[in-house]
């Protein structure tokens, strides 16, 4: 029933502007695949194309062979899950989830059957009578859920189903999606701005800004490797720090200042002598060192397995407005913590590090995936 | 949605409305004006209309008339409402629910009998005039003309601007005031400067409100007017005159209505779209208790206004089960009334219920239909629709009226003297109350409910059937109920259309009260006041609230 997504160079317009440029995915069959990004970057406007709800000005959308622009969002066989749950408020639960076999004629005792089952698998089987208004956000949320897959729908598609639940049930009812989908096995389309929520329930992230996808990968290649320093920061967060390049005897070094060089040895052929670079360095990707970058503690948040410091660089050359950096002090490695306006030496993880050219827009270590 | 233009269902749906709205007014309304720049035999093109219209005292005083009157009916409500309201908002008032149930029930009544219920008791052989004359031999003053129209008018619709005015005073959040009272304001500035600002684009919005129902209102003026002409009654007794289809000069004034009553709703328009504070009061002003003195006098005040207002309806419903000789009441108890009215004038209250619930069901579906078009399915004609529907606040009952007959007395499509013409005219009148409860309702419909259906397989079409229509119908009967109860007393366009087989309880109460049978004409009243009662009643039972909004 599951079928594979692949959308061809779609574009959308809406009147005058153009908000999807030309988009190319292909989603596997069975898969979590989640679409990131900032809000307004085309997210919604895209999931909407593959429901049917928008529709598609170029390019096409296939589910398997199936060019599927043409067919009305009705006939698509799609489960959807909205952010505000939608669900219908004249109909008890139990008839909420029915409402679709009942339009395919599912026989009666089939469908209660499976009314039950997908009750009892999303936990809501004991409020089968109630009306919606007795619900809290999470209960509507199951109950939508169940009514989007007990139709065996081709794809489900999720538009931030969690962003109106509060912190606790958000994390409890990813851990409920994730499940039911691997369960099911079912193509599942979701989208978020919350990059923590696509890291943790993804099998693969499209990041997408503008209209226009990033990268595609797994979580932890968008973590380790991010394409471009807008997925650097956008997903996690990044110190960025300007540098340039120095080549000596084939060596290729990474210099932050007169004083600090380092040596990396995983940086694409094509880096030039003398070139400008940005270096991302994560939080968790320093250490105190006796040698590196010389920098000035502005302030320490303790947070229990570890300490979040910000700092600035002595020399100033933070690329970007912020000029406040952080890192990571994980408790059990130390007994010594930093106060205001210590000075200190940071060293990087040379192996995690990445190094982006003068515009952030490409990054210049060799093993980076654009689209896995 | 898709570029390419699709012949579905809602397509047909707007071009359907359209089509109601181009034959039932924008063609009758064209048809009008263009007859009011008409020679009436020649048919050339003329100006000679209008200068008749504006050289002649007779005629231009009437607009005078009509513009002085509406402007003190406007005044003297304001005088009247906003006390009541800021009273009844800041303090604890005794019976505070009855009284808003009886200022909404005196809002709603059929106008015209208030005009033919103060002639009962204050006209030349009223009970209180000769009260007055046989015990004192006083002569009061009389209640025809300019005073009678301002008593009626007045009584009737200050409740706008109590309604519109208490409804943004509850908006106020108490903390402006006391922000106000740390300020070191006193009370009585506290009021001048603070809270008149704050409620004024209301008021004035109101006020307008209250200005176009009392410049278009026919039935009072024709009761208890006498000499005083005002425009609707002078267009309809030219028109009336001018048989024979030559209405040009009917045409003309109506025209001049048409322009004046438009200027007026574009500053209503204006003041409502400026209205900038979009206040929302987490916490209500307080309610506090007037003492001594104070407290009397609001009392009195506000009940002696109410009762006021209400006597109408009690002096209709006393005398409909009084013995009559001709014209007079006499002092005993009979059915007489009743039993003259279903043997004679029956058809009268079965055209009223008929008509009613076919108009009211058309305005249901189109009401539903056209809201629904025009906020989610967009596009160039749903904004033509959207405009078109304003019309009926423009046009006063009586101009439609002319209009209707005029377009549809000859030609291709002759509806003179149906019931069709009857029901038309009502739909088109009382359509917005539905058409705007309907689109509040669907503004708080999330789109996405039918998104999920249509996910779920439901074809969009069955899906508003199915869970849109379900799901709007309660907010729909809200505005459904005002149309209904404003259908049922719809006179100044209905006295013109009917015919003696077509006509209403409305049109039958105004033609028995001008042959003096004033006895039918109460026990009449007394069953649409009932009627209009019991719906009242009904809309509080299924809004869960007493509040209207008009
Ligand atoms: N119906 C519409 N008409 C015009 N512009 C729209 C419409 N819907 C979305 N947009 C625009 O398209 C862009 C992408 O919107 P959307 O897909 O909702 O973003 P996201 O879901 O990623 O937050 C935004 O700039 C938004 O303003
Ligand atoms: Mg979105």
């Amino acid at each position: 029933m599951s079928v594979a997504i692949i959308i061809e160079n779609v574009v959308k317009r809406y009147e005058k502007t153009t908000v999807i440029p030309n988009l190319s995915l292909q989603i596997k069959n069975g898969e979590f695949f989640t679409l990131l990004g900032p809000s307004g970057c085309g997210k919604t406007t895209l999931l909407r194309m593959i429901a049917g709800f928008n529709s598609i000005d170029g390019g096409c959308i296939k589910f398997d062979d199936k060019v599927i622009n043409e067919i009305p969002a009705y006939k698509r066989n799609i489960g959807m899950v909205f952010q505000n749950y939608a669900i219908f408020p004249h109909l008890t639960v139990k008839e909420n989830v029915e409402y679709g076999l009942k339009l395919r004629k599912v026989p009666k005792s089939e469908s209660d059957r499976r009314v039950e089952e997908i009750l009892k698998t999303v936990k809501m089987y004991d409020y089968k009578d109630r009306l919606p208004d007795k619900l809290s956000g999470g209960q509507q949320q199951r109950v939508a859920l169940a009514r989007a897959i007990v139709i065996r729908p081709n794809v489900l598609l999720m538009d931030e189903p969690l962003s109106n639940l509060d912190a606790k049930l958000r994390i409890e009812m990813r851990s409920v999606i994730r499940d039911i989908q691997k369960q099911i096995g079912i193509t599942t389309v979701y989208v978020t701005h919350d990059q923590e929520e696509a890291l943790a329930i993804s099998d693969r992230i499209a990041v997408m800004k503008d209209g226009v996808v990033q990268q595609v990968g797994t979580p932890c290649q968008i973590y380790k490797r991010p394409t471009n320093i807008f997925v650097a920061t956008f997903i996690g967060s990044s110190n960025l720090i300007k540098a340039k390049i120095n080549i000596e005897n084939g060596e290729r070094y990474v210099v932050f200042n007169k004083d600090y060089r380092i040596k990396m040895n995983n940086l694409s052929s094509n880096v030039k002598d003398g070139q400008d670079v940005i270096v991302s360095i994560r939080p968790e990707e320093l250490k105190i060192a006796n040698k590196g970058l010389k920098v000035k503690i502005l302030k320490g948040t303790f947070f229990g397995k570890f300490i979040n410091y910000e700092f600035t660089l002595i020399d100033d050359n933070v690329f970007g407005e912020n000029k406040v950096c952080e890192f990571v002090q994980d408790i059990s490695d130390t007994n010594k913590f930093l106060r205001e306006n210590d000075i200190i030496y940071l060293e990087p993880d040379l192996s995690r590090i990445n190094v982006f050219n003068e515009d952030g827009s490409i990054n210049l270590i060799e093993d980076v995936i654009l689209y896995e | 949605m898709n570029k390419r233009f699709k012949f579905d269902f809602w397509t047909i749906v707007t071009l359907t409305i359209l089509g109601i709205f181009l034959l039932f007014l924008v063609y009758p309304l064209t048809t009008l004006f263009i007859d009011a720049f008409k020679e009436p035999l020649t048919s050339k093109f003329t100006l000679a209309n209008f200068q008749k219209f504006f050289s002649k005292k007779y005629y231009y005083q009437a607009l005078i008339n009509s513009i002085v009157s509406a402007t003190s009916v406007t005044l003297l409500s304001i005088i009247i409402g906003l006390p009541i309201a800021y009273l009844m908002t800041a303090y604890k008032i005794k019976g505070k629910r009855l009284l808003e149930v009886l200022i909404i029930i005196s809002m709603l009544s059929p106008p015209f009998i208030g005009a033919y219920s103060w002639v009962l008791l204050c006209g030349r052989s009223g009970v209180i005039t000769k009260f007055f004359k046989h015990n004192f031999n006083l002569n009061i003053p009389t209640i025809y003309g300019y005073v009678g129209i301002l008593l009626v008018l007045t009584l009737k619709l200050y409740p706008f601007i109590y309604l519109y005015v208490s409804g943004a005073l509850k908006k106020i959040d108490s903390s402006l005031i006391e922000a106000a009272e740390s300020l070191g304001s006193k009370p009585s500035r506290k009021l001048a400067f603070v809270i008149i600002p704050l409620i004024l684009p209301t008021l004035l919005a109101g006020a307008l409100l209250v200005f176009m129902n009392a410049i278009a209102d026919f039935g009072t003026p024709v009761l208890i007017g006498e000499g005083y002409n005002v425009m609707p009654t002078l267009i309809y007794s030219e028109f009336i005159s001018e048989v024979g289809g030559q209405a040009n000069f009917a045409a003309a004034m109506a025209t001049v209505m048409v322009f004046l009553t438009s200027i007026m709703f574009l500053i209503q328009r204006y003041i409502i779209n400026k209205k900038s504070y979009v206040m929302s009061s987490l916490r209500p002003i307080q309610i506090g208790e007037l003492k001594g003195i104070s407290n009397y006098l609001a009392h009195i005040f506000i009940y002696l206004v109410v009762i006021l207002s209400i006597i109408p309806q009690l002096t209709v419903i006393y005398t409909s089960f009084l013995n009559t000789r001709g014209a007079m009441f006499l002092h005993e108890f009979s059915l007489k009334s009743y039993r003259t009215v279903f043997s004679r004038l029956g058809k009268s209250i079965t055209n009223t219920y008929v008509y009613g619930f076919i108009a009211i069901i058309i305005i249901i579906l189109i009401g539903m239909l056209t809201a629904y078009i025009s906020t989610r399915r967009r596009s160039t004609l749903t904004t033509v629709i959207d405009t078109v529907t304003m019309f009926p606040y423009i046009i006063p009952g009586s101009v439609l009226g002319i209009t209707l007959l005029l377009a549809f007395n000859k030609g291709y499509i002759i509806l003179s003297g149906t019931a069709t013409i009857m029901i038309m005219a009502f739909v088109i009148r009382r359509l917005p109350y539905t058409l705007r409860s309907s689109a509040a309702i669907l503004y708080q419909i999330s789109p996405s409910i039918e998104e999920a259906s249509i996910s779920l397989g439901c074809s969009p079409v069955k899906t508003f059937f199915k869970v849109t229509s379900k799901m709007m119908l309660p907010g729909v009967l809200s505005g459904a109920i005002l149309s209904w109860i404003t259908v049922i007393n719809e006179l100044s366009a209905s006295v013109i259309l009917y015919t003696s087989n077509t006509r209403t309880m409305s049109v039958t109460i105004y033609t028995e009260v001008v042959r003096a049978s004033y006895g039918t004409a109460a026990a009449l009243s007394t069953i649409l006041t009932v009627t209009t009662i019991i719906s009242l009643l009904i809309f509080f039972k299924l809004t869960g609230s007493k509040n209207i909004s008009i």
